[in-house]
């Protein structure tokens, strides 16, 4: 008897839940990559395309002063081996994660190698002004140019597939994966504002949100803690993998760094 | 104990004489309102920049009045007509002693 | 002796949500904040609404950095030029946000900058005109949050 209580509403629900979900999977194609920048207003765009009223510049203009010192142990500056990074970086930060040495590293990481291994020189901390500074300098010197990350190698491989696994685990109190909002909801609209894709084409980004650059893995960890996931450590295996998955994701989408973004 | 930081400023560097140039200044300052509090719960001072003055071959020609409203990074855009080549002067001046400034040359011809 | 202490007591719990009230309602300006700091602009000038561009996008991404834009009708020239534009809000701590100081030779009443709005709310803009009253005009907005609330 009380099953057929409400047999055409159930039916009614069912039939729209099917209608909600056909949608989301249809729109699970990525074969349109679209940046996050294309579902910003246009005075934010305008923001990042003009170095001069980007604040990121003020970042970049810090990484150049980094960039030129030779204050460390070897009195060397990147400039001593890399010369004018306008032609030496050109394209470096679009291939990255690579491998080196067995390990799995990000630009950060690679900045910091040179840091320590070079100029004998303390590693930056991770999300320091400087790392920032110097990370948002080299990274700017591939704006315009698509992304070339590979994977060929079985090392690449297996990065690449742990960090799709990532992806696509469900994760925190919430229960949710990255992929289930930012690939099968991607374009929806949550709290007032369009779901991103999620692309990491423009990081170092000046976030809004932050008044301040940060990196892809601030980011990514801030997700994190969104879903109420215990975030995972900067410069951990599992954020760099997740990169690598990202940045391949992305591959031949043109570099925006310094993005902006709400 | 004062402090400054990079400002960028943008206008041309040449104009014709009477014609109405455009200005765009910005500043690198987090702009702490003084509504902020800390994980523990105590408010963070205010630690604004509050006025920002432009002069043109020493007279001003703007000045602006910041408040916590105003963003972090603060930037301006203002106008003014070029009547004579000469210099502008830049000046931010904010709470804790914070003074920067920036200058460019006009040539009008 | 418990009873003069439980009296008291109960006034307390009594009054308590109205004591918590207080001090949060004074954390944001009300309209009236925003319209006080505008009567203390205006003082006794007369004030003509219109012949202002104020734009102000409806939807805003993100409070903190909220692009404006504001020409004022005016020649420019020394007996006729705007004098000084502000901008108060309705719905921030502080109603005043941002004041303006032109001179004829500024050409044109035309200024841009970014400020910070806390909520969905009227921003108004006056421009003080040398002839001897003040121009007003407002926008309303609204300010989204970011989706994944980081804290």
């Amino acid at each position: 008897m009380q099953l057929t209580k409400y047999p055409s509403r159930s039916l009614g629900f069912v039939m729209s839940l099917i209608a909600f979900l056909s949608i989301n999977f249809c729109n699970q194609s990525l074969a349109q990559r679209q940046s996050g920048y294309e579902l910003m207003s246009p005075e934010n765009q305008r923001m990042q395309n003009d170095l001069n009223s980007n604040p990121a510049n003020f970042w970049i203009l810090d990484g150049q002063d980094i960039w030129n010192s030779k204050n460390n142990p070897k009195e060397q500056s990147c400039a001593s081996c890399h010369q004018d990074p306008k032609s030496t970086m050109r394209g470096v930060a679009t291939k990255f994660p690579l491998e080196r040495a067995s390990k799995l590293i990000n630009l950060e990481q690679q900045i910091n190698y040179c840091q320590s291994e070079r100029l004998s020189s303390k590693p930056f901390t991770f999300e320091s002004k400087a790392l920032l500074a110097i990370t948002t300098f080299v990274a700017t010197q591939s704006r315009g140019l698509p992304i070339t990350t590979h994977q060929n190698s079985n090392f690449l491989k297996n990065a690449f597939q742990n960090g799709e696994m990532l992806f696509n685990q469900r994760m925190g109190q919430l229960n949710l994966s990255c992929a289930q909002c930012h690939e099968q909801r991607a374009g929806l609209i949550l709290g007032g504002t369009k779901i991103p894709q999620a692309h990491p084409s423009a990081y170092p980004i000046y976030r809004l949100e932050w008044q301040n650059v940060g990196s892809l893995q601030r980011r990514l960890r801030n997700c994190m803690t969104g879903v109420r996931a215990e975030p995972f450590d900067y410069g951990s295996i599992e954020l760099v993998q997740l990169e690598l998955f990202l940045m391949s994701r992305a591959n031949g989408m043109l570099w925006e760094t310094p993005g902006v973004r709400p | 104990m004062s402090k400054t930081s990079r400002t960028l400023i943008t206008m041309p560097k040449t104009a014709r004489k009477g014609a109405l140039i455009e200005i765009s200044v910005i500043a690198q300052h987090d702009m702490e309102t003084g509504f902020r509090r800390t994980e523990t719960g105590e408010l963070i001072p205010r630690d604004i920049i509050r006025t920002f003055t432009c002069t043109y071959n020493n007279i001003e020609i703007f000045r602006a009045d910041l408040h916590p409203g105003q963003a972090a990074n603060p930037q301006m855009t203002f106008t003014v007509i070029a009547s004579e080549s000469g210099e502008f002067q830049f000046k931010w001046v904010g709470d804790n002693n914070y003074i920067s400034t920036n200058q460019s040359f006009l040539i009008v011809n | 002796m418990k009873q003069p202490i439980q009296y008291k007591r109960r006034a307390l719990l009594q009054a308590l949500p109205v004591l918590l009230i207080l001090p949060c309602a004074s954390t944001f300006a009300s309209k009236n904040d925003a319209v006080d700091a505008m009567q203390k602009i205006i003082g006794a000038m007369p004030v003509k609404d219109g012949g202002i561009y104020f734009e102000l996008s409806p939807l805003i991404e993100n409070g903190n950095s909220v692009p404006i834009k504001i020409e004022v009708d005016s020649p420019m020239i020394p007996h006729n030029y705007v004098k000084a534009i502000h901008v108060i809000s309705e719905d921030n701590p502080l109603p005043n946000i941002f004041s303006a100081y032109l001179t004829p030779q500024s050409g044109k009443a035309k200024i841009a900058t970014r400020v910070r709005l806390a909520n969905t709310q009227r921003v108004w803009v006056l421009a003080e005109m040398s002839q001897g009253y003040y121009a007003r005009t407002f926008a309303d907005t609204n300010v989204t949050l970011a989706a994944c609330f980081e804290g």
